[in-house]
């Protein structure tokens, strides 16, 4: 980590935020945390109850959709051109998909969509696979996904999640067990693994899948399953395995978007999960990070494994109201900087300084 | 120490002198205020040390000293308006508050414990062209009729006592003007008919709906004159030089003629006031037609011609009588006369008067009078045609302006809207829009963005031309839309950029989503996966053209990253992109607005039924 890392603005807010978690997870699994267990009645008489009724927000969004979209919902699509506004599968796609704000909009819309072509199996198919899509990947509804994955006949990735998520994971490695290797862009399966708990079997998984198609999906998954359970040192070798990964593509996006991933989650766990003040020298550390108005430089001084100053040096902020006092403060009080709430409505001021004093005290850690 | 020195109407008191000749003022305040207070003028006593003093800072002090504190009293509120209360710079976010911010907001409505603008509302040029020009009440006139009125007790009275202009032109001629003597002129008042041609025809531009009072009444000089000198240096010398906004043309061509009106003093001290000065003229008509106060002139007088040389104002007839229209009741001559044979009295006190020739002065001449209305038709017609002439590029308005003509011809362009911009986001325009457009506020977005707390400009507007609505208006007013551009990096394939995404959303707006561009489809019709971008665009029903996204695409990409020439996103306006109102609410037509769209999409669902 050089002393002015010519840092965007994306990685600096992906670092603070520890977006890295999230970034472009297809399987949209959240943390799984204490689940509730189940039986397999009590699992599916859920599912049948969910989707036989409204989800809790329908009567609050209202059916809105651009009055060009052809609603016969065709696939293939009829010209060769991306029509994201004549045409449901990529208006999806490339609409509903890309802004939370309308998930729900676009769900309902997938709603009326099977109602509107009840006559015409095909779309009655295709229908239930988006809601399915829709209420796994972009509502997190378990339950209503799990329905409408069944009965499209679906038993993939995201039935088994959802089998998990509602309480049942038994049904999922029902389903997990079929799949002998991980062929997801990211890792999904193993993910999946790793999330219930079962470390062991995740690893293992990933080491049979090894370089499929070269995206470096398998240890990526891996090191985020060591990262998840607390093993940091195995977590940076697996990530490293990644970035050493050289495709025979030339534009392999997925593994560029894989090895961004590696990247960043190395920094974040030097940074945030093991770092470790005790291990800072004696010094005074500066480091340049970019902030609202352009760069921000940030000088910390370390004495006695503390956090003795830190000082706002360069800055060219237009509203700065106390944050550049406020943050300093708040983490020398703490000693820390990695759960400081940010000063209001200087957010990204705030941050930029929590990662420069990040990026300025990792200079200083000994035996590196 | 007694009132007499210092208040110079007992200065009429004198040996002989009857009673009935003495002011009216003078009697009530004598029969008011403890006799211990007066002495006796008439008796020699010795100097004091106060009165020495005062004798050192000039016979303006020494004779009217109320004058002068009258005078510091209101340059320096007027300064404290202008570096104090219009300092936005004190605001900060609550932490507990929820909801829509409004820190900058609140803070100013704080700060205005007096009305910032009460010296634009004080100028009664102000107030009477732009009602004229624009057809409109506009609520300074009121504040016009009250200043007017008082000058019926004190004729002229602003331009003596309370201008700040006024004063600072003292303060320039006695730093500066009295050293330079080479450039004197001996004009004794000739000249004095010129600010009523400037007058005329500064009426009978507004008249033509054109509006150029901004550019030569007083208040406006001077205000536009710190906003682009001083405030500046307040504040880079405060908050960075990295804060202050370039400047243009305009600047310069202002900042010229400010030091035009000051450096006018080498040649005769208060040149601005006694000649050119259209405020003035409007209060000397204001005298001529009703004043009940006037300088007399008694038979004890002996020519000495000390009172002639030094009226500020040129008011004092060769004869030692007095131009009723350009006195300021300033009393200098008062207190300058050997013989005290000057006095303040009602018009009506005519005891003991020196006679006097009628000198044919005219105040104001035939000729005049007729090339001055000729002056405002072609001021007129040259403002209109030099406008119409260069491509009329739109310029984005602050958020709350009246509609664009009523706009032009409401501005004064005094700059009191550039200086409360906590963002520095209103800036004045150059000469690109035309003449008529100079010196009025335009939304630089690659700046800067409008704050979304906060709605200064329109709190100090003085004439109503940036409306002064409540934040809950203002959040939702369009000053113009957002167009993104082809170059912006996503949607040109360049590369992945959210900045104006990000920017709208934490601004509150949310008028800013993705769409994915640019992907690869497979043989089976389907996108490939991990292709495309994710490029910005606008939800034009949610989008009031603040300028956030402008001004981050131009701050990060094109001037710190250096990826692009232009920004990607601009803020245009115009028909179908703005909304100005003249009265009403935009919450109101929000709402309208809202239910129509309903409407249109609930009857276009009629019949469809429940879909779950």
């Amino acid at each position: 980590m050089c002393e002015k890392s010519r840092l965007s603005l994306w990685v600096v807010a992906c670092l603070v935020i520890g977006v890295c978690e999230g970034m472009a997870d297809v399987s949209g699994v959240g943390d799984s945390g204490e689940k509730q267990r189940r039986t397999r009645e009590e699992i599916l008489s859920l599912i049948e109850e969910a989707g036989t009724t409204k989800p809790a927000w329908w009567d609050s969004v209202p059916l809105e959709y651009p009055e060009t979209l052809d609603l016969s919902f065709p696939h293939p699509p009829p010209t060769k051109e991306w029509e994201a506004y004549k045409n449901i599968g990529q208006y999806m796609w490339s609409i509903i998909n890309e802004n939370a704000s309308r998930f729900r909009q676009g769900t309902k819309f997938m709603h009326f969509i099977l109602k509107l072509n009840k006559d015409d199996p095909a779309v009655v198919s295709r229908a239930r696979g988006q809601l399915g899509h829709c209420y796994h990947d972009l509502l997190q509804d378990w339950a209503r996904a799990a329905y409408w994955k069944r009965k499209a006949g679906q038993s993939d990735l995201a039935l088994a999640n959802s089998y998990w998520q509602l309480g049942s994971k038994e049904m999922a490695v029902e389903i997990l067990e079929r799949m002998r290797f991980d062929n997801t862009r990211y890792g999904g399966i193993i993910k999946l693994w790793s999330d219930m708990g079962e470390l062991e079997k995740a690893l293992k998984l990933a080491s049979v899948s090894g370089d499929f198609r070269d995206w470096g999906a398998a240890p990526r998954a891996a090191g985020d399953a060591c990262r998840k359970h607390g093993r940091y040192e195995e977590a940076i070798g697996y990530y490293e395995k990644v970035l050493a990964v050289k495709s025979k593509e030339e534009n392999n996006l997925i593994l560029k978007h894989n090895q961004e991933h590696a990247r960043l989650a190395i920094d974040h766990i030097r940074l945030f999960e093991t770092f470790d003040l005790g291990k800072v020298g004696d010094g005074t550390f500066k480091a340049g990070v970019p902030a609202y108005n352009g760069e921000l430089v940030v000088s910390v001084t370390v004495e006695n494994r503390r956090i003795a100053a830190i000082e706002v040096l360069e800055h060219h902020e237009k509203q700065y109201y106390s944050s550049l006092t406020d943050m300093p403060d708040k983490i020398i009080r703490a000693q820390d900087y990695r759960d400081i709430d940010a000063t209001t409505g200087a957010t990204v001021t705030a941050d930029a300084i929590k990662t420069g004093v990040a990026i300025a005290l990792s200079q200083g850690v000994e035996g590196k | 120490m007694r009132l007499n020195h210092f208040l110079t109407f007992p200065n009429a008191a004198r040996r002989g002198r009857r009673k009935s000749q003495r002011a009216l003022l003078y009697r009530w305040v004598r029969k008011v205020l403890p006799d211990f207070l007066f002495s006796d003028p008439t008796s020699q006593r010795k100097t004091g040390p106060i009165r020495r003093m005062l004798k050192r800072l000039g016979p303006a002090w020494q004779f009217s000293p109320l004058r002068r504190l009258v005078q510091t009293t209101c340059f320096l509120l007027f300064c404290f308006f202008f570096f104090n209360i219009c300092w936005p710079y004190g605001a900060a976010p609550d932490p507990n508050a929820g909801g829509w911010p409004s820190h900058y907001a609140d803070d100013f409505e704080t700060r205005e414990i007096l009305e910032a603008e009460i010296f634009l509302a004080l100028d009664p040029l102000l107030g009477i062209s732009t009602a004229v020009a624009a057809r409109e009440w506009i609520w300074s006139l009121a504040w016009a009729g009250v200043i007017l009125g008082i000058g019926i007790l004190i004729p002229r009275g602003f331009c003596g006592y309370v201008c700040p202009l006024g004063t600072l032109i003292d303060l320039f001629d006695w730093a500066i003007g009295k050293r330079l003597k080479w450039f004197r002129v001996a004009e004794r008042g000739g000249w004095i008919h010129l600010k009523y041609y400037i007058l005329v025809g500064t009426l009978i531009a507004a008249m033509g709906g054109v509006l150029v009072s901004g550019f030569v009444a007083a208040i406006p000089v001077i205000t536009r004159g710190f906003a682009f000198i001083l405030a500046p240096l307040q504040l880079g010398l405060l908050r960075g030089w990295y804060q202050v906004p370039p400047m243009n043309a305009g600047h310069i061509l202002s900042i010229l003629l400010f030091v035009g009106v000051l450096a006018a003093g080498v040649m005769r001290p208060r040149f601005w006031c006694r000649y050119l000065c259209p405020t003035g003229a409007v209060f000397s008509v204001g005298n001529l037609f009703g004043r009940v106060s006037e300088r007399k002139v008694e038979d004890a007088c002996i020519d000495c011609g000390k009172c002639v040389e030094v009226c500020p104002f040129d008011a004092i007839k060769p004869d030692f009588s007095t131009r009723a229209a350009d006195c300021t009741l300033c009393q200098t001559c008062g207190g300058v006369c050997p013989t005290k044979a000057i006095k303040f009295v009602e018009r009506w006190n005519g005891v003991d008067l020196k006679e006097t020739e009628d000198t044919g002065e005219i105040p104001v001449s035939r000729r005049g009078f007729l090339g001055a209305g000729a002056a405002g038709l072609v001021s007129i017609l040259a403002i209109e045609s030099v406008s119409g002439a260069a491509e009329k590029i739109l310029p984005v308005r602050p958020p709350m302006s009246v509609p664009e003509d009523e706009f032009l011809e409401m501005c004064i362009r005094c700059g009191a809207c550039f200086k409360v911009c906590p963002n520095s986001v209103l800036q004045p325009m150059g000469f690109e829009g035309g003449l008529d457009c100079l010196w009025t506020p335009l939304v630089a977005a690659d700046w800067s963005g409008c704050e979304p707390s906060c709605n200064n400009c329109g709190q100090i507007c003085p004439t109503g031309a940036i409306r002064a609505l409540p934040l809950e208006e203002k959040k939702v007013a369009r000053m113009g839309l957002a167009e993104v551009k082809n170059n912006c990096l996503p949607l040109a394939g360049a590369g992945a950029c959210q900045l104006c995404v990000d920017e709208c959303t934490r601004a509150g707006y949310d008028a800013i989503e993705f769409e994915r561009v640019h992907l690869e489809i497979d043989e089976q019709g389907l996108p490939v996966e991990g292709t495309g971008f994710s490029a910005p665009t606008v939800i034009a029903d949610r989008c009031v053209g603040c300028g956030l996204c402008q001004s981050v695409c131009h701050r990060i990409n094109v001037k710190n990253e250096k990826l692009l020439e232009e920004t990607a996103i601009v803020i245009y306006a115009g028909d179908g992109k703005e909304d100005r109102i003249m009265e009403g609410s935009y919450a109101d037509l929000r709402r309208q607005e809202e239910k129509e769209r309903r409407g249109r999409i609930e009857r276009r669902l009629e019949g469809v039924g429940d879909f779950y």
